[in-house]
């Protein structure tokens, strides 16, 4: 009885007056004035601190305009309707990868990397799996298979050290790539940039990665037995 | 959220993908986008862009692009979505012009999302603590490579 009783006061308490920060009572105070409209027709140095000014505007949709973003949008709005036009591209992306997942198109994959791990990365053949699931599947399922590695003893703590630089930029590229292509396409597209160079000149980026960590171990390696 | 793993099936794989896709447009993409495009007005309307672009231009200009692309290297390094956004909002905006959005993307990637990366793939893989200094050094190195290559192929390519 006493427990409940002093659990309900303090209850009470909490609900009466509950412990506030000083950044609490500021932050109120701003986001009274943040959404009042006090300051939507400002001078320029107040005015991005409103509601509708940061809401943006919807661009506008007309005859010769290709995407509901339309033209001369701006804000929250804007960038939600732009949100929207990248979804189907990041759905369809996704879904043809899942697809040839299912087909056994990572092991193929997988098959033609396997002997050409170790001269490329000094890493063993058999990371092939694990670095497909990273490159085309996902960041997650690459690090579990990775894991399974490192649990089986099947890598060496430097070999590992190569490895997570790889993986550790750029994660899950390939797949990443494919998922957001949507948002930069348009630009890229506009000079005639194929998606194939984004995503080769970044893979290249994961290899030099790798390899520069490669030449750090060694390096640090040497220096160790000189000292012994 | 979690999603089936392939089974074989075309068109169940297929679908199932294409959930995974509406996930991470609405659900990454989305909210990066509606945080990022905001804040790029508040740095617009109060002229602190003109700034950023002024202060960063020697060191980006090394790489071809305007230094207001700070900013997406700034945001990239805490999440790969909003690094993406402020890319799109530039070209839109005309900062970015077409050769220097194909610069400024590998680059931006290889540095991005340190900060989750290392939670999601260094911790859980169990890579030796020594070298994780080295491993995010490596991730900017990288990325002076890529975009040094980046600017001289871009130009000669297309």
């Amino acid at each position: 009885m006493v427990n409940e009783n002093n659990n309900s006061t303090t209850t009470i308490d909490e609900l009466t007056k509950p412990k506030v920060k000083l950044v609490g009572y500021i932050s109120f105070l701003l986001t009274l004035l943040f959404f009042s409209g006090i300051f939507t027709k400002a001078p320029s140095w107040i005015k991005w601190f409103d509601f509708v000014n940061l809401y943006g505007t919807f661009g506008t949709l007309g005859p010769g305009v290709s995407s509901i973003v339309g033209t001369g949008g701006s804000g929250a709005r804007y960038a939600f309707m732009f949100a929207l036009t990248i979804i189907p591209g990041c759905a369809f992306a996704t879904g043809t990868v899942n697809a040839v997942e299912g087909l056994g198109g990572l092991k193929a994959g997988q098959r033609l990397l396997n002997p050409i791990l170790k001269p490329l990365m000094g890493i063993p053949g058999w990371c092939s799996l694990s670095l497909m699931a990273h490159l085309f599947a996902s960041t997650d399922t690459g690090s579990a298979l990775t894991l399974q590695l490192v649990n089986n003893n099947l890598i060496t703590d430097k070999e590992l050290g190569i490895y997570s630089a790889f993986q550790f930029v750029a994660t899950g590229y390939i797949g990443q790539v494919l998922t957001y292509a949507s948002i930069f396409i348009a630009g890229i597209n506009s000079i005639g940039v194929p998606l194939l160079y984004i995503m080769v000149i970044g893979l290249v980026g994961k290899l030099i990665a790798g390899n520069i960590m490669r030449i750090y171990i060694k390096m640090t390696d040497k220096n160790k037995e000189v000292k012994a | 959220m979690n999603f089936k793993a392939p089974t074989g099936n075309f068109m169940t794989d297929f679908i199932e993908g294409n959930k995974k896709g509406i996930y991470m447009g609405l659900f990454v993409l989305a909210p990066a986008l509606i945080f990022m495009y905001p804040i790029l007005s508040i740095f617009q309307i109060t002229g602190i862009l003109g700034v950023i672009g002024k202060l960063f231009k020697p060191i980006m200009g090394i790489f071809g692009l305007p230094g207001e692309t700070a900013i997406t290297f700034a945001t990239a390094f805490l999440n790969t979505g909003a690094g993406l956004a402020t890319v799109a909002a530039y070209f839109d905006k005309g900062i970015l012009n077409g050769y220097q959005v194909a610069i400024v993307v590998p680059m931006m990637w290889l540095i991005s999302a340190q900060l989750t990366n290392t939670a999601r793939v260094l911790n859980v893989i169990g890579t030796n603590k020594k070298y994780f200094l080295p491993i995010y050094l490596t991730g900017f190195v990288t990325a002076f490579i890529i975009g040094i290559l980046g600017r001289v192929l871009v130009y000669l390519l297309w």
